[in-house]
């Protein structure tokens, strides 16, 4: 028997819920919270094998629920349920600590699966949410000042890098050297540097150097 | 001498006996009667007589003596006279010569007597001499010659000849009776008269060829009014010939007409008084009319008026010259009286300009100040009162600092200074808005114009103060209502947002939960019923129209505000618009950079942020035409969100949507309402790009959660 507590602010759905779980075999609703100070309250107190958790409720909610869940009982598994389609709320719950995310049009169909699986110490997740977990992995550092740059950008950057004059550029572009001007007036802005030399400064510390 | 002289006494003694007993036998024969008393008488008569002869007697003794001193002064003379002397005879033999013609002739007097003249004179001139002798000889009585004669050392001189025909007895006495014809020659050596008038003669043809060359007309006139003299220029002038002219009356030179029309000058010429007049004269050879300045000076010679010269000089260049001279003068004249009138005009103007310079400076709505180079206050209109509360007289002497207020007052000299020395670029400040100092100690905001007068012994400065309070008050208001209108604009956006997220989460939560809810019924149902009467289609109809309502509240929710900005951040937010994005558009590629360091930014900056970064996507699709979209929502300084969306499209083909686009505005107002910038670059084929920048002044370091 999995003992499941629901934390739902909206009676329907935890009773929706309640009834999926009831006509599946081996799941035990333990508890039910509306808001997020029952729900602490709830997983203090009770033996829970899994919380179910909305994303949205009255009081502390959401990540920060989560969060704060995950601080107290590290190993309770926090299956995510939310109105939100998008991966973000994914990506953002799982990151937060929690084992998995479901939205709720998807409940009918994959609820019980999805409990049995956090319950076993496992995370629920889609494989674009995987997808994106893993992409995210690589972004946790901030990104240097030079990959603010468009392409375009960039291209300019390294020719500006490589002693290119804005004249040199805009012909080897086939563009206005007003057009380059505006370019390296930008690429300056977004890089937080007041000149060319400063640019080649920053290529060389970087360990940028022109392919060409 | 006495004693030849007594012979000859003793001789005419005896003659004169002779005679008497001659003469008195030859009167016995007359009276032989004597009376006595007529003896004694006769006897009488006779002593005186003898008497008388003896006296006589003596008389010619001495005249003899005379005439032998005088013979003998008369040789020395003959001698040493300054001329040489010679006769010759008949045959041209030299007879007699005094010592001074030898000494001409440079030989003794001896070696010459009896030689024959000729053979002194040059060969040259000797047949000369032959023909002037036999002419003298023969026929005249007189001639003279010039020949060259030579010495005895055979040197030449020049000699005149001066010959006289004479007779002379054989006695050798002249003029004694008849003789042999003789001729008496005077020699002269003319070596300097010849010097001299070879000199004179130089002399001569050196005036001659001056007055020749004189470009003046010279002459002479005689009394009678006969040409002695022309030059070179009046034969030329008069076309004759030089020879034909000399001897001529002057009125068959100059013609009739002329001669009546000179005539009074003639004639005063002729009185002795010097005349001088100008003539228009037309030239005799018909070509052309030239002015004449005419002199005659009379040739006075003691008292008596010999004729007068006449001096004609050509002025037509002198004429010309003066005609121009006219002229020029005459159009200086103009010139002049051109440039008195415009001056005068000037004047008029100037002082026209003055008075309405004086009526300007009194009129002017502006207070205005002249101030000196040391910024003293020279002249002050009635508007500084009103202005600054002192009289226009109060000021004038003062320093112009006295309006400065207080802490601007120590640096205004220099300012002064620097103005004074370089007006160039600043000669009117226009628009220099500052405060200045009233009478009581308050201030006032005036604009002030500056403008550098060089009044010819310096600099005046004239500031003209107008009072800007009024406009100062508009602004301030104006700026209020601004502030108002924007605070008023941002509360209605914040109202509007907030309105939007009740309605979001209301829909989203409770519409959205009541439709997952039906969801899980139908599919509980759908679990259980059994299939028939089309029940389960019923079912699964049931099911799609909930997950399209729920589809619907999705879309009108995220329509309304992006509910995840709140649960999740802006940067999951921002992350699933260009997931969205990508989603929607794959013909784009859609790159995102967010960085802000770890910082969570929520709230107005977040929404402003995301809403931006959703406008611009919005005409990127709309407008770009473009294959690739740049975002950039980065943290500048730690106080500056930067929020960048450039794409690679066709940019802004129309400036008019840099600020109009309604979208742009929008982004502008949330930009400004949270005192941002946003700027739009567009580069026509190279895209457009939206850059924010946001101040972020409260950012919660502590706050950091991702």
């Amino acid at each position: 028997m999995i003992r499941v507590a629901i934390a739902d602010d909206h009676m329907v759905v935890r009773q929706g819920l309640k009834q999926i779980l009831s006509e599946a075999e081996g799941f035990d609703v333990v508890g039910e919270a509306t808001n997020g100070a029952e729900t602490m309250k709830l997983v203090r107190e009770q033996k829970i094998d899994v919380l179910i958790l909305d994303m949205s409720m009255p009081g502390r909610s959401g990540i920060e629920l989560i969060v704060q869940i995950k601080s107290e009982l590290p190993r309770l598994p926090v299956l995510v349920l939310s109105m939100h389609a998008e991966e973000q709320y994914a990506v953002r719950a799982i990151k937060a600590g929690a084992a998995g995310y479901l939205t709720k049009d998807s409940i009918a169909g994959e609820l019980c699966s999805a409990v049995r699986k956090v319950a076993k110490d496992g995370l629920y997740i889609t494989p674009a949410v995987a997808d994106r977990l893993a992409l995210e992995v690589g972004e946790t550092r901030s990104p240097k000042p030079h990959q603010l740059l468009s392409d375009r950008e960039y291209e300019i950057f390294e020719l500006l890098v490589d002693g290119k004059s804005v004249s040199d550029i805009a012909a080897q572009l086939c563009i206005n050297s007003k057009t380059v001007s505006t370019y390296k007036a930008r690429i300056l802005q977004k890089m937080q540097l007041t000149s060319t030399a400063a640019l080649v400064h920053y290529a060389i510390e970087h360990g940028i150097s022109s392919p060409r | 001498m006495s004693t030849a002289d007594d012979k000859k006494s003793d001789k005419l003694r005896l003659r004169a006996e002779d005679l008497i007993q001659h003469t008195l036998s030859e009167d016995s024969r007359d009276d032989r009667f004597l009376s006595p008393e007529e003896s004694k008488k006769t006897l009488q008569e006779l002593r005186v007589h003898q008497i008388e002869l003896e006296m006589q007697n003596e008389a010619l003794r001495q005249a003899q003596a005379e005439l032998e001193a005088s013979r003998d002064r008369y040789v020395d003379l003959y001698d040493f006279a300054p001329v040489g002397y010679l006769t010759l005879n008949a045959n041209g033999m030299i007879k007699e010569l005094n010592l001074t013609a030898a000494a001409l002739l440079g030989m003794e007097r001896k070696a010459l007597l009896l030689r024959r003249f000729t053979a002194q004179i040059i060969a040259e001139d000797q047949s000369r001499w032959l023909t002037l002798f036999l002419t003298v000889m023969e026929q005249d009585s007189k001639g003279s010659i010039e020949v060259s004669m030579q010495r005895g050392d055979g040197t030449v001189f020049p000699a005149l000849l001066d010959c006289q025909r004479t007779r002379v007895m054989r006695s050798g006495i002249p003029g004694d009776g008849a003789g042999d014809t003789a001729l008496l020659v005077a020699l002269t050596d003319i070596s300097e008269r010849k010097q001299s008038e070879t000199l004179l003669r130089q002399h001569e043809r050196d005036i001659q060829s001056i007055l020749n060359n004189m470009p003046s007309m010279i002459g002479y006139w005689d009394k009678n009014l006969r040409n002695r003299f022309g030059n070179h220029a009046y034969h030329t002038w008069f076309g004759i010939d030089e020879r034909e002219m000399v001897g001529k009356h002057i009125r068959e030179i100059i013609g009739e007409e002329r001669y009546r029309l000179n005539l009074p000058y003639i004639e005063a010429a002729l009185r002795g008084e010097q005349q001088v007049f100008e003539r228009d004269i037309p030239a005799p050879n018909g070509v052309g009319i030239r002015c004449s300045l005419a002199n005659y000076i009379p040739d006075c010679h003691e008292g008596e008026v010999r004729g007068f010269y006449v001096l004609v000089s050509d002025v037509t260049p002198l004429k010309q010259a003066q005609a121009e001279l006219e002229k020029l003068r005459d159009h200086l004249d103009q010139l002049v009286s051109a440039r008195t009138a415009e001056l005068a005009q000037t004047k008029a103007t100037l002082q026209i300009s003055e008075l309405s310079q004086d009526a300007i400076f009194a009129a002017s709505p502006d207070a205005m100040l002249i101030s000196d180079e040391q910024g003293m206050i020279t002249m002050a209109n009635q508007q500084v009162e009103r202005l600054l509360g002192y009289a226009a007289d109060e000021l004038v002497g003062q320093s112009i600092e006295i309006l400065v207020p207080g802490p601007f007052r120590r640096g205004h000299p220099e300012l002064r200074d620097k103005f004074a020395a370089s007006p160039v670029g600043r000669r009117m400040r226009r628009g220099l808005a500052v405060k200045a100092l009233r009478k009581d100690g308050s201030e006032c905001d005036v604009e002030v114009s500056l403008s550098r007068i060089d009044s010819g012994n310096g600099f005046s400065f004239v500031s003209v103060l107008h009072d800007i309070t009024e406009r100062r008050q508009a602004e301030s208001l104006l700026a209020d209502y601004t502030e108002r209108l924007q605070e008023l604009s941002s509360h209605l956006q914040t109202v509007r947002e907030e309105e939007r997220t009740h309605v979001a989460r209301e829909l989203h939560d409770e519409l959205g939960q009541l439709l997952t809810a039906l969801k899980m019924d139908v599919s509980l149902l759908q679990a259980v019923t059994p299939s028939r009467d089309g029940a389960a289609e019923r079912l699964a109809s049931m099911t799609r129209l909930t997950d399209e309502a729920l589809g619907t509240i999705h879309r009108i929710v995220a329509d309304l505000r992006p509910l995840m900005l709140d649960d999740l951040g802006l940067r999951a937010a921002v992350e699933s618009l260009a997931e969205e994005f990508r989603k929607r558009y794959s013909s784009i590629t859609c790159n995102l950079v967010f960085d802000l360091g770890g910082y969570k930014i929520e709230g107005e900056p977040a929404t402003a942020a995301y809403r931006i970064v959703q406008e611009c996507l919005t005409n990127v699709v709309r407008h770009a035409e473009a294959s690739k979209v740049h975002i950039v929502v980065a943290l500048q300084d730690r106080r500056r969100l930067f929020i960048s969306v450039q794409d690679n499209g066709c940019g802004l083909q129309e400036p008019r949507t840099r600020t109009a686009g309604f979208g742009v505005l929008g982004m502008r107002e949330r930009a400004n309402a949270l005192g941002g910038s946003l700027t739009i670059e567009s580069m026509p084929g190279e895209g457009a790009s939206v850059d924010v920048t946001i101040p972020l002044p409260d950012i919660d370091l502590g706050s950091a959660t991702q």
